[in-house]
Protein backbone atom coordinates (compact mmCIF):
# COMPACT_ATOMS: atom_id res chain seq x y z
CA UNK A 1 0.00 0.00 0.00
CA UNK A 2 1.16 3.40 -0.82
CA UNK A 3 1.42 6.13 1.78
CA UNK A 4 0.38 9.79 1.56
CA UNK A 5 4.02 10.67 1.62
CA UNK A 6 4.53 8.29 -1.19
CA UNK A 7 1.84 10.47 -3.20
CA UNK A 8 4.25 14.03 -2.69
CA UNK A 9 6.42 14.82 -5.82
CA UNK A 10 10.30 14.37 -5.32
CA UNK A 11 10.83 18.20 -5.93
CA UNK A 12 8.36 18.56 -2.47
CA UNK A 13 10.27 15.64 -0.67
CA UNK A 14 13.67 17.22 -0.99
CA UNK A 15 12.36 20.78 0.02
CA UNK A 16 10.89 19.05 3.17
CA UNK A 17 14.31 17.42 3.94
CA UNK A 18 16.23 20.49 3.56
CA UNK A 19 13.56 22.78 5.63
CA UNK A 20 16.00 22.76 8.75
CA UNK A 21 17.21 26.49 8.66
CA UNK A 22 13.91 27.50 10.80
CA UNK A 23 13.36 31.18 11.12
CA UNK A 24 16.38 32.51 9.00
CA UNK A 25 14.19 33.02 5.96
CA UNK A 26 12.15 35.61 8.71
CA UNK A 27 16.04 36.86 9.47
CA UNK A 28 16.45 37.81 5.92
CA UNK A 29 13.54 39.00 5.48
CA UNK A 30 14.21 41.15 8.03
CA UNK A 31 17.31 42.06 6.50
CA UNK A 32 16.14 42.88 3.01
CA UNK A 33 13.60 45.58 5.07
CA UNK A 34 16.82 47.00 7.21
CA UNK A 35 18.09 47.21 3.80
CA UNK A 36 15.52 48.92 2.30
CA UNK A 37 14.84 51.26 5.50
CA UNK A 38 18.40 52.15 6.13
CA UNK A 39 19.73 53.94 2.53
CA UNK A 40 23.16 54.49 2.29
CA UNK A 41 22.88 56.79 -0.53
CA UNK A 42 19.99 58.17 0.57
CA UNK A 43 18.71 61.82 -0.80
CA UNK A 44 15.94 63.92 -1.99
CA UNK A 45 14.67 63.02 -5.45
CA UNK A 46 11.14 64.90 -6.16
CA UNK A 47 10.45 65.99 -9.44
CA UNK A 48 11.73 69.11 -8.32
CA UNK A 49 15.05 68.29 -7.67
CA UNK A 50 14.99 66.49 -11.33
CA UNK A 51 14.04 69.71 -12.76
CA UNK A 52 17.12 71.19 -11.49
CA UNK A 53 19.39 68.45 -12.85
CA UNK A 54 18.31 69.36 -15.92
CA UNK A 55 18.89 72.98 -15.73
CA UNK A 56 22.29 72.47 -14.38
CA UNK A 57 22.70 69.85 -17.38
CA UNK A 58 21.37 73.00 -19.42
CA UNK A 59 23.66 75.28 -18.01
CA UNK A 60 26.61 73.03 -18.50
CA UNK A 61 25.47 72.42 -22.37
CA UNK A 62 25.36 76.11 -22.80
CA UNK A 63 28.56 76.92 -22.72
CA UNK A 64 29.00 74.39 -25.83
CA UNK A 65 26.71 76.11 -27.65
CA UNK A 66 28.00 80.06 -26.83
CA UNK A 67 31.12 81.49 -27.78
CA UNK A 68 32.08 84.61 -25.50
CA UNK A 69 34.63 87.45 -26.48
CA UNK A 70 38.46 86.70 -25.70
CA UNK A 71 37.96 89.63 -22.85
CA UNK A 72 35.52 87.71 -21.18
CA UNK A 73 38.09 85.19 -19.28
CA UNK A 74 41.22 86.71 -17.40
CA UNK A 75 43.76 83.98 -18.60
CA UNK A 76 43.63 81.58 -21.08
CA UNK A 77 42.99 77.77 -20.30
CA UNK A 78 41.63 78.95 -17.11
CA UNK A 79 38.14 78.40 -15.24
CA UNK A 80 34.22 78.89 -16.40
CA UNK A 81 32.68 80.54 -13.40
CA UNK A 82 29.02 79.87 -12.84
CA UNK A 83 27.59 82.21 -10.25
CA UNK A 84 24.20 81.90 -8.45
CA UNK A 85 22.55 85.01 -7.49
CA UNK A 86 19.87 84.62 -4.39
CA UNK A 87 19.64 81.50 -2.72
CA UNK A 88 20.48 78.65 -5.20
CA UNK A 89 17.34 76.23 -5.56
CA UNK A 90 19.80 73.48 -7.30
CA UNK A 91 20.43 71.68 -4.03
CA UNK A 92 23.10 69.05 -5.14
CA UNK A 93 22.01 69.44 -8.37
CA UNK A 94 24.53 72.22 -9.50
CA UNK A 95 27.55 70.63 -7.77
CA UNK A 96 28.01 67.94 -10.23
CA UNK A 97 29.46 70.87 -12.53
CA UNK A 98 32.35 71.83 -10.13
CA UNK A 99 35.82 70.61 -11.46
CA UNK A 100 33.77 69.02 -15.09
CA UNK A 101 36.12 70.50 -17.89
CA UNK A 102 34.77 71.53 -20.61
CA UNK A 103 36.22 73.58 -24.10
CA UNK A 104 39.66 73.32 -22.53
CA UNK A 105 38.23 74.78 -19.09
CA UNK A 106 37.48 74.19 -15.68
CA UNK A 107 34.16 75.00 -14.25
CA UNK A 108 34.03 76.81 -10.99
CA UNK A 109 30.54 77.62 -9.02
CA UNK A 110 30.52 80.70 -6.71
CA UNK A 111 27.76 81.71 -4.62
CA UNK A 112 27.30 85.74 -5.43
CA UNK A 113 26.85 87.68 -2.35
CA UNK A 114 28.06 91.39 -3.73
CA UNK A 115 26.97 92.69 -7.12
CA UNK A 116 30.55 93.82 -7.79
CA UNK A 117 31.54 90.05 -8.34
CA UNK A 118 29.27 89.55 -11.24
CA UNK A 119 32.36 89.97 -13.09
CA UNK A 120 34.28 87.39 -12.29
CA UNK A 121 31.82 84.91 -13.87
CA UNK A 122 31.22 83.77 -17.10
CA UNK A 123 27.36 82.92 -16.73
CA UNK A 124 25.31 84.01 -13.87
CA UNK A 125 22.12 82.44 -12.65
CA UNK A 126 19.57 84.79 -10.83
CA UNK A 127 17.27 82.85 -8.94
CA UNK A 128 13.15 83.94 -8.51
CA UNK A 129 13.70 85.12 -5.30
CA UNK A 130 15.69 88.08 -6.95
CA UNK A 131 12.59 89.07 -8.98
CA UNK A 132 12.69 92.54 -7.13
CA UNK A 133 16.31 93.19 -7.75
CA UNK A 134 16.40 92.35 -11.01
CA UNK A 135 17.02 96.28 -13.21
CA UNK A 136 19.41 96.89 -10.83
CA UNK A 137 21.40 93.30 -11.33
CA UNK A 138 20.52 93.37 -14.65
CA UNK A 139 21.89 97.22 -14.98
CA UNK A 140 25.46 96.20 -13.37
CA UNK A 141 26.02 93.39 -16.03
CA UNK A 142 25.30 95.67 -19.17
CA UNK A 143 28.79 96.69 -20.11
CA UNK A 144 29.51 92.75 -18.88
CA UNK A 145 30.59 89.73 -20.87
CA UNK A 146 28.19 87.41 -18.94
CA UNK A 147 25.91 85.03 -19.92
CA UNK A 148 22.60 85.91 -17.73
CA UNK A 149 20.57 83.09 -17.10
CA UNK A 150 16.88 82.45 -14.99
CA UNK A 151 13.84 81.57 -14.68
CA UNK A 152 11.45 84.26 -13.70
CA UNK A 153 8.36 85.08 -16.01
CA UNK A 154 9.37 87.94 -18.45
CA UNK A 155 13.40 87.51 -17.64
CA UNK A 156 14.20 87.76 -21.40
CA UNK A 157 12.08 90.22 -22.01
CA UNK A 158 13.25 92.15 -19.79
CA UNK A 159 16.91 91.78 -20.97
CA UNK A 160 18.05 89.11 -19.54
CA UNK A 161 19.60 86.13 -22.05
CA UNK A 162 18.37 82.69 -21.79
CA UNK A 163 15.25 81.79 -19.71
CA UNK A 164 13.98 78.20 -18.15
CA UNK A 165 10.50 77.85 -18.85
CA UNK A 166 7.95 75.06 -18.70
CA UNK A 167 6.35 73.24 -20.82
CA UNK A 168 4.61 69.78 -20.99
CA UNK A 169 6.80 68.39 -18.39
CA UNK A 170 9.75 69.50 -19.90
CA UNK A 171 12.48 72.02 -19.18
CA UNK A 172 12.43 74.69 -22.89
CA UNK A 173 14.24 77.62 -22.07
CA UNK A 174 13.77 81.58 -24.13
CA UNK A 175 16.62 83.25 -25.60
CA UNK A 176 16.65 86.94 -25.86
CA UNK A 177 19.40 87.05 -29.03
CA UNK A 178 19.54 91.00 -29.61
CA UNK A 179 20.35 91.00 -25.58
CA UNK A 180 23.45 88.36 -25.78
CA UNK A 181 24.38 90.28 -29.16
CA UNK A 182 24.96 93.60 -26.95
CA UNK A 183 27.17 91.94 -25.25
CA UNK A 184 29.24 90.65 -27.45
CA UNK A 185 28.06 86.72 -27.01
CA UNK A 186 27.51 84.97 -29.80
CA UNK A 187 24.86 81.70 -29.65
CA UNK A 188 24.87 78.94 -31.92
CA UNK A 189 22.00 78.81 -34.16
CA UNK A 190 21.81 75.34 -33.09
CA UNK A 191 20.94 76.39 -29.38
CA UNK A 192 18.30 78.93 -31.49
CA UNK A 193 16.52 76.17 -33.14
CA UNK A 194 15.24 74.75 -30.04
CA UNK A 195 14.76 78.13 -28.33
CA UNK A 196 11.94 79.97 -28.21
CA UNK A 197 13.02 83.72 -29.23
CA UNK A 198 11.98 86.51 -27.79
CA UNK A 199 13.09 90.53 -28.12
CA UNK A 200 13.25 93.03 -25.73
CA UNK B 1 -15.61 37.78 11.41
CA UNK B 2 -12.80 35.79 12.50
CA UNK B 3 -9.25 37.35 12.42
CA UNK B 4 -6.83 34.30 10.57
CA UNK B 5 -3.35 33.59 12.65
CA UNK B 6 -0.68 35.45 10.93
CA UNK B 7 3.01 35.02 10.59
CA UNK B 8 4.63 32.88 12.93
CA UNK B 9 3.38 29.42 11.90
CA UNK B 10 3.99 30.27 8.10
CA UNK B 11 7.58 31.53 8.67
CA UNK B 12 9.26 28.31 8.05
CA UNK B 13 11.52 28.26 5.77
CA UNK B 14 13.32 25.76 2.88
CA UNK B 15 17.45 25.88 2.63
CA UNK B 16 17.21 26.43 -1.49
CA UNK B 17 14.60 29.26 -0.73
CA UNK B 18 17.00 30.03 1.47
CA UNK B 19 19.58 29.90 -0.94
CA UNK B 20 17.93 32.01 -3.31
CA UNK B 21 16.94 34.83 -1.02
CA UNK B 22 20.76 35.12 0.36
CA UNK B 23 21.82 35.17 -3.06
CA UNK B 24 19.52 37.81 -3.80
CA UNK B 25 19.61 39.80 -0.59
CA UNK B 26 23.40 39.70 -1.27
CA UNK B 27 23.44 40.96 -5.05
CA UNK B 28 21.02 43.81 -3.85
CA UNK B 29 22.91 44.78 -1.07
CA UNK B 30 26.12 44.66 -2.43
CA UNK B 31 24.78 46.50 -6.02
CA UNK B 32 24.79 50.27 -5.13
CA UNK B 33 29.22 49.97 -4.92
CA UNK B 34 29.19 47.68 -8.19
CA UNK B 35 26.85 49.70 -9.88
CA UNK B 36 28.70 52.92 -8.98
CA UNK B 37 31.74 51.86 -11.05
CA UNK B 38 29.87 51.02 -13.71
CA UNK B 39 28.23 54.12 -14.03
CA UNK B 40 31.45 56.21 -13.96
CA UNK B 41 32.36 54.19 -16.85
CA UNK B 42 29.46 55.15 -19.08
CA UNK B 43 30.36 58.38 -20.82
CA UNK B 44 26.46 59.83 -20.60
CA UNK B 45 26.05 59.16 -16.85
CA UNK B 46 28.85 59.82 -14.58
CA UNK B 47 27.30 58.77 -10.67
CA UNK B 48 27.48 61.30 -7.91
CA UNK B 49 25.72 60.39 -4.87
CA UNK B 50 24.04 63.76 -3.85
CA UNK B 51 22.41 64.63 -7.08
CA UNK B 52 22.16 62.59 -10.64
CA UNK B 53 24.41 64.17 -12.91
CA UNK B 54 22.96 64.59 -16.93
CA UNK B 55 25.76 66.43 -17.84
CA UNK B 56 26.28 63.84 -20.67
CA UNK B 57 23.54 64.05 -22.56
CA UNK B 58 22.65 65.86 -25.75
CA UNK B 59 21.34 69.23 -25.23
CA UNK B 60 18.27 67.41 -27.64
CA UNK B 61 18.20 64.89 -25.16
CA UNK B 62 17.91 67.53 -22.29
CA UNK B 63 15.16 69.18 -24.20
CA UNK B 64 13.17 66.18 -24.69
CA UNK B 65 13.43 64.74 -21.15
CA UNK B 66 10.39 64.56 -18.85
CA UNK B 67 10.34 66.30 -15.43
CA UNK B 68 8.29 63.37 -13.93
CA UNK B 69 8.44 60.31 -14.78
CA UNK B 70 5.44 59.18 -16.84
CA UNK B 71 5.41 55.66 -17.19
CA UNK B 72 4.33 54.14 -13.79
CA UNK B 73 2.51 50.73 -14.36
CA UNK B 74 4.19 47.82 -14.58
CA UNK B 75 7.17 47.81 -13.06
CA UNK B 76 8.55 50.79 -13.13
CA UNK B 77 11.95 51.92 -12.14
CA UNK B 78 13.18 54.60 -10.11
CA UNK B 79 16.42 57.54 -10.56
CA UNK B 80 19.06 56.64 -8.04
CA UNK B 81 18.51 57.83 -4.35
CA UNK B 82 14.88 57.97 -4.73
CA UNK B 83 11.95 56.66 -1.99
CA UNK B 84 9.21 55.71 -2.86
CA UNK B 85 5.80 54.69 -0.59
CA UNK B 86 2.83 53.34 -1.94
CA UNK B 87 -0.87 52.64 -0.58
CA UNK B 88 -2.90 50.52 -3.15
CA UNK B 89 -6.75 50.11 -2.59
CA UNK B 90 -8.26 47.56 -4.87
CA UNK B 91 -11.89 46.04 -4.76
CA UNK B 92 -12.58 42.67 -6.78
CA UNK B 93 -16.13 41.14 -6.97
CA UNK B 94 -16.55 38.03 -8.57
CA UNK B 95 -19.26 36.44 -9.60
CA UNK B 96 -20.98 33.66 -11.44
CA UNK B 97 -19.51 29.97 -12.12
CA UNK B 98 -17.59 29.55 -14.82
CA UNK B 99 -16.86 25.88 -16.63
CA UNK B 100 -14.35 26.74 -19.42
CA UNK B 101 -15.86 29.79 -20.99
CA UNK B 102 -19.35 29.06 -20.27
CA UNK B 103 -21.05 30.17 -17.24
CA UNK B 104 -23.57 27.43 -15.52
CA UNK B 105 -26.36 27.78 -13.02
CA UNK B 106 -25.90 26.99 -9.35
CA UNK B 107 -28.49 23.84 -10.15
CA UNK B 108 -25.88 22.62 -13.00
CA UNK B 109 -23.32 22.40 -10.13
CA UNK B 110 -25.57 21.00 -7.83
CA UNK B 111 -26.42 18.16 -10.35
CA UNK B 112 -22.65 17.36 -10.57
CA UNK B 113 -22.34 16.98 -6.70
CA UNK B 114 -22.25 19.30 -5.04
CA UNK B 115 -23.84 20.46 -2.22
CA UNK B 116 -23.19 24.06 -1.86
CA UNK B 117 -21.61 26.75 -4.15
CA UNK B 118 -20.25 30.13 -4.12
CA UNK B 119 -22.48 33.29 -5.31
CA UNK B 120 -20.32 35.62 -5.63
CA UNK B 121 -16.96 37.14 -3.39
CA UNK B 122 -16.13 40.67 -2.92
CA UNK B 123 -12.23 41.54 -1.62
CA UNK B 124 -11.03 44.72 -0.70
CA UNK B 125 -7.36 44.66 -0.35
CA UNK B 126 -4.93 47.35 0.76
CA UNK B 127 -1.42 46.80 0.10
CA UNK B 128 1.65 49.28 1.23
CA UNK B 129 5.28 49.45 -0.64
CA UNK B 130 8.37 50.70 -0.60
CA UNK B 131 10.58 51.55 -3.41
CA UNK B 132 14.18 52.51 -2.83
CA UNK B 133 16.42 52.60 -5.74
CA UNK B 134 20.06 52.83 -4.76
CA UNK B 135 21.20 53.58 -8.70
CA UNK B 136 19.38 54.05 -11.95
CA UNK B 137 19.90 51.04 -12.56
CA UNK B 138 18.50 49.02 -9.60
CA UNK B 139 15.21 49.53 -7.83
CA UNK B 140 14.16 47.20 -4.84
CA UNK B 141 10.77 47.21 -3.73
CA UNK B 142 8.92 45.32 -1.16
CA UNK B 143 4.96 44.90 -0.95
CA UNK B 144 2.32 44.10 2.01
CA UNK B 145 -0.94 43.45 1.43
CA UNK B 146 -4.09 43.03 4.13
CA UNK B 147 -7.64 41.61 2.40
CA UNK B 148 -10.55 41.32 3.76
CA UNK B 149 -12.65 39.08 1.87
CA UNK B 150 -16.31 37.86 1.83
CA UNK B 151 -18.10 34.85 0.35
CA UNK B 152 -21.77 33.97 -0.46
CA UNK B 153 -23.09 30.68 -0.68
CA UNK B 154 -25.74 28.77 -1.87
CA UNK B 155 -26.59 25.32 -0.29
CA UNK B 156 -28.79 22.76 -2.45
CA UNK B 157 -31.77 23.16 0.00
CA UNK B 158 -31.80 27.13 -1.48
CA UNK B 159 -30.28 28.26 2.06
CA UNK B 160 -27.56 31.17 1.76
CA UNK B 161 -25.05 31.78 3.93
CA UNK B 162 -21.90 33.99 3.96
CA UNK B 163 -18.17 33.93 5.57
CA UNK B 164 -15.85 36.40 5.90
CA UNK B 165 -12.08 36.87 6.71
CA UNK B 166 -9.67 39.17 6.74
CA UNK B 167 -5.81 39.14 7.00
CA UNK B 168 -2.26 40.35 6.23
CA UNK B 169 -1.24 38.25 2.68
CA UNK B 170 2.35 37.17 1.78
CA UNK B 171 4.58 39.89 1.41
CA UNK B 172 6.49 40.47 -1.93
CA UNK B 173 10.50 41.58 -2.02
CA UNK B 174 11.51 42.03 -5.38
CA UNK B 175 14.92 43.36 -7.34
CA UNK B 176 14.32 45.67 -10.76
CA UNK B 177 17.24 46.01 -12.64
CA UNK B 178 17.38 48.03 -15.59
CA UNK B 179 19.32 45.54 -18.25
CA UNK B 180 19.09 48.17 -20.90
CA UNK B 181 18.35 52.11 -21.05
CA UNK B 182 18.45 54.34 -17.74
CA UNK B 183 15.49 55.17 -15.17
CA UNK B 184 16.72 58.24 -14.58
CA UNK B 185 16.53 59.70 -18.64
CA UNK B 186 13.38 57.78 -19.28
CA UNK B 187 13.09 56.08 -22.76
CA UNK B 188 12.98 52.65 -23.86
CA UNK B 189 14.23 50.58 -21.15
CA UNK B 190 14.45 46.79 -20.37
CA UNK B 191 13.77 45.83 -16.68
CA UNK B 192 14.45 41.75 -15.23
CA UNK B 193 12.51 41.60 -12.08
CA UNK B 194 13.57 39.26 -9.66
CA UNK B 195 11.59 38.61 -6.69
CA UNK B 196 10.18 36.16 -3.58
CA UNK B 197 6.94 36.56 -2.30
CA UNK B 198 7.38 35.24 1.31
CA UNK B 199 4.64 32.78 3.10
CA UNK B 200 3.23 35.29 5.54
CA UNK B 201 -0.33 35.28 5.01
CA UNK B 202 -2.24 32.79 6.68
CA UNK B 203 -3.38 29.55 5.07
CA UNK B 204 -5.76 28.80 7.86
CA UNK B 205 -8.58 31.24 7.73
CA UNK B 206 -11.64 29.69 9.08
CA UNK B 207 -15.27 31.26 10.17
CA UNK B 208 -18.18 29.21 10.86
CA UNK B 209 -19.52 26.60 9.44
CA UNK B 210 -22.88 27.98 6.82
CA UNK B 211 -22.04 31.54 8.61
CA UNK B 212 -24.07 30.18 11.64
CA UNK B 213 -22.21 31.24 14.69
CA UNK B 214 -24.06 28.41 16.64
CA UNK B 215 -21.72 26.67 14.82
CA UNK B 216 -18.16 25.33 14.85
CA UNK B 217 -15.09 27.22 12.93
CA UNK B 218 -14.37 25.07 9.80
CA UNK B 219 -11.37 25.49 7.26
CA UNK B 220 -12.30 28.18 4.67
CA UNK B 221 -12.05 27.33 0.65
CA UNK B 222 -7.99 28.10 -0.62
CA UNK B 223 -9.60 31.41 -2.41
CA UNK B 224 -10.69 32.72 1.03
CA UNK B 225 -6.93 32.12 2.30
CA UNK B 226 -4.99 35.11 2.67
CA UNK B 227 -1.50 33.36 1.57
CA UNK B 228 -0.02 30.60 -0.36
CA UNK B 229 2.10 29.19 2.25
CA UNK B 230 4.62 28.62 0.31
CA UNK B 231 8.27 30.94 -0.69
CA UNK B 232 7.55 31.80 -4.12
CA UNK B 233 9.66 33.25 -6.84
CA UNK B 234 8.84 35.80 -8.88
CA UNK B 235 10.78 36.32 -12.01
CA UNK B 236 9.74 39.15 -14.78
CA UNK B 237 10.58 41.00 -17.56
CA UNK B 238 9.58 44.56 -18.26
CA UNK B 239 9.28 46.79 -21.17
CA UNK B 240 8.90 50.31 -20.58
CA UNK B 241 8.92 53.02 -23.43
CA UNK B 242 7.80 56.58 -23.55
CA UNK B 243 8.00 59.21 -26.20
CA UNK B 244 6.64 62.94 -25.79
CA UNK B 245 3.64 62.45 -24.34
CA UNK B 246 2.96 58.79 -24.17
CA UNK B 247 4.25 56.35 -22.52
CA UNK B 248 3.44 52.55 -23.36
CA UNK B 249 4.93 49.22 -21.68
CA UNK B 250 4.40 45.07 -21.62
CA UNK B 251 5.67 42.65 -18.70
CA UNK B 252 5.63 39.19 -17.90
CA UNK B 253 5.57 38.71 -14.18
CA UNK B 254 5.11 34.70 -12.94
CA UNK B 255 4.65 32.95 -9.60
CA UNK B 256 6.27 29.90 -9.45
CA UNK B 257 5.89 28.12 -6.01
CA UNK B 258 8.15 26.20 -4.25
CA UNK B 259 7.62 23.18 -2.14
CA UNK B 260 4.33 22.49 -0.33
CA UNK B 261 2.80 24.24 2.97
CA UNK B 262 2.14 23.27 6.08
CA UNK B 263 -1.13 22.06 4.84
CA UNK B 264 0.47 19.79 2.77
CA UNK B 265 -0.54 21.45 -0.84
CA UNK B 266 1.27 23.99 -3.28
CA UNK B 267 -1.30 26.36 -4.97
CA UNK B 268 -0.85 26.59 -8.81
CA UNK B 269 2.21 28.67 -10.66
CA UNK B 270 0.77 31.30 -12.33
CA UNK B 271 1.63 33.00 -15.68
CA UNK B 272 0.86 36.86 -16.01
CA UNK B 273 1.39 39.48 -19.02
CA UNK B 274 0.59 43.06 -19.22
CA UNK B 275 0.57 46.03 -21.97
CA UNK B 276 -0.54 49.24 -21.12
CA UNK B 277 -0.67 52.42 -23.18
CA UNK B 278 -1.17 55.68 -21.10
CA UNK B 279 -1.24 59.78 -22.53
CA UNK B 280 -0.49 62.58 -20.85
CA UNK B 281 -2.86 65.09 -22.12
CA UNK B 282 -2.13 67.98 -19.32
CA UNK B 283 1.30 67.97 -17.38
CA UNK B 284 -0.78 66.70 -14.58
CA UNK B 285 -3.41 64.23 -16.09
CA UNK B 286 -2.65 61.09 -18.01
CA UNK B 287 -5.68 58.36 -18.93
CA UNK B 288 -4.71 54.90 -19.20
CA UNK B 289 -5.77 51.68 -21.31
CA UNK B 290 -3.97 47.99 -19.98
CA UNK B 291 -4.84 44.65 -20.95
CA UNK B 292 -3.87 42.00 -18.39
CA UNK B 293 -4.18 38.19 -18.92
CA UNK B 294 -2.71 35.83 -16.58
CA UNK B 295 -3.01 31.72 -16.51
CA UNK B 296 -2.82 30.11 -13.23
CA UNK B 297 -2.71 25.65 -12.35
CA UNK B 298 -4.53 23.31 -10.06
CA UNK B 299 -3.29 23.07 -6.52
CA UNK B 300 -0.68 20.02 -6.26
CA UNK B 301 -1.98 18.04 -2.95
CA UNK B 302 -4.89 19.25 -1.22
CA UNK B 303 -5.83 20.43 2.74
CA UNK B 304 -7.04 17.67 4.94
CA UNK B 305 -8.85 20.42 6.65
CA UNK B 306 -10.94 20.68 3.51
CA UNK B 307 -11.51 17.04 2.77
CA UNK B 308 -15.27 17.07 3.71
CA UNK B 309 -16.03 20.41 1.77
CA UNK B 310 -18.69 20.08 -0.63
CA UNK B 311 -18.16 23.20 -2.85
CA UNK B 312 -16.33 23.52 -5.93
CA UNK B 313 -14.00 25.95 -4.38
CA UNK B 314 -12.92 22.91 -1.50
CA UNK B 315 -11.40 20.89 -5.04
CA UNK B 316 -7.83 21.27 -5.95
CA UNK B 317 -8.10 20.27 -9.17
CA UNK B 318 -10.74 22.49 -10.08
CA UNK B 319 -8.85 25.58 -9.65
CA UNK B 320 -6.85 26.40 -12.93
CA UNK B 321 -7.47 28.75 -15.96
CA UNK B 322 -6.85 31.77 -17.57
CA UNK B 323 -8.34 35.64 -17.54
CA UNK B 324 -7.80 38.57 -19.69
CA UNK B 325 -8.99 41.38 -18.20
CA UNK B 326 -9.16 45.10 -19.84
CA UNK B 327 -8.69 48.53 -17.46
CA UNK B 328 -8.89 52.19 -18.12
CA UNK B 329 -7.24 54.28 -15.63
CA UNK B 330 -6.66 57.69 -14.69
CA UNK B 331 -3.28 58.71 -13.68
CA UNK B 332 -3.02 62.15 -11.78
CA UNK B 333 0.65 63.79 -10.44
CA UNK B 334 1.81 67.29 -9.15
CA UNK B 335 4.69 68.17 -11.21
CA UNK B 336 4.82 71.69 -8.90
CA UNK B 337 3.57 72.93 -5.80
CA UNK B 338 2.51 71.64 -2.38
CA UNK B 339 1.76 68.54 -3.69
CA UNK B 340 4.64 67.88 -5.33
CA UNK B 341 6.08 64.08 -5.72
CA UNK B 342 2.20 62.72 -4.79
CA UNK B 343 0.46 61.08 -7.88
CA UNK B 344 -3.02 59.10 -7.25
CA UNK B 345 -4.16 56.38 -10.29
CA UNK B 346 -7.79 55.27 -10.55
CA UNK B 347 -8.36 52.11 -12.67
CA UNK B 348 -11.10 50.32 -13.32
CA UNK B 349 -12.14 47.25 -15.52
CA UNK B 350 -13.40 43.92 -16.27
CA UNK B 351 -12.04 40.72 -17.72
CA UNK B 352 -13.02 39.73 -21.57
CA UNK B 353 -12.21 36.40 -21.48
CA UNK B 354 -12.07 34.17 -18.72
CA UNK B 355 -11.54 30.22 -19.19
CA UNK B 356 -11.90 28.45 -16.00
CA UNK B 357 -11.54 24.50 -14.83
CA UNK B 358 -15.17 24.61 -13.19
CA UNK B 359 -17.46 24.93 -11.59
CA UNK B 360 -15.17 27.57 -10.26
CA UNK B 361 -16.08 31.12 -9.20
CA UNK B 362 -15.36 33.99 -12.17
CA UNK B 363 -14.39 37.21 -11.59
CA UNK B 364 -16.80 40.13 -12.69
CA UNK B 365 -15.46 43.58 -12.32
CA UNK B 366 -12.72 44.95 -10.20
CA UNK B 367 -11.19 48.81 -9.27
CA UNK B 368 -8.35 50.12 -7.92
CA UNK B 369 -7.27 53.23 -6.39
CA UNK B 370 -3.26 54.30 -5.66
CA UNK B 371 -1.75 57.28 -4.44
CA UNK B 372 2.38 57.54 -4.21
CA UNK B 373 4.76 59.85 -2.78
CA UNK B 374 8.12 59.75 -4.12
CA UNK B 375 10.81 62.08 -2.30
Amino acid sequence: MRSNENAISPQSRVFRSLASLRGAGTVLLLAFFAALAVPTQLRAESPLQREYEIKAAYLYNFINYIEWPENAFPAPGGTIVVGVVGESPFGAALQVLNGKQIKGRTVTLKQIEDVKDLDQCQIVFINSSEKARLPELLGKLKESRVLTVSEIDGFAQDGGIINFISEHNKVRFEINPDAARRLGLNISSELLKLAKVVKS
Amino acid sequence: MIHSKILPRNLRSSSTALIVLAAWTAACVSAPAADSNSMADMPGMSHNSKASDLTGLTLNELYNLNVVQLNVLGGHTHCSGQLMFGYDYSHTHMAGLFEGTTEISPAKAFSEGFHTVHTSMDMDMHMLDVMYAPSDYLTLMTMAPYSQMSMNHLKSDGTRFTQHTDGFGDVDAMALWTIYGNSCTGGNRIVLNAGMSFPTGAIDAMDHKDGDRAQPLAQLEYLMQHGSGTYDLLPGITYLGESDNWSWGMQTLETVRLGRNDHHYRLGNEYGGSAWLAYAFTDWCAPSFRVNGKMWGNITGADPALAANTTPEGRPNLRAGSRVDTLFGLNFYAPNGLLTGNRLSIEGGLPVYQDLKGPQLGTAWMISLRWSYAF
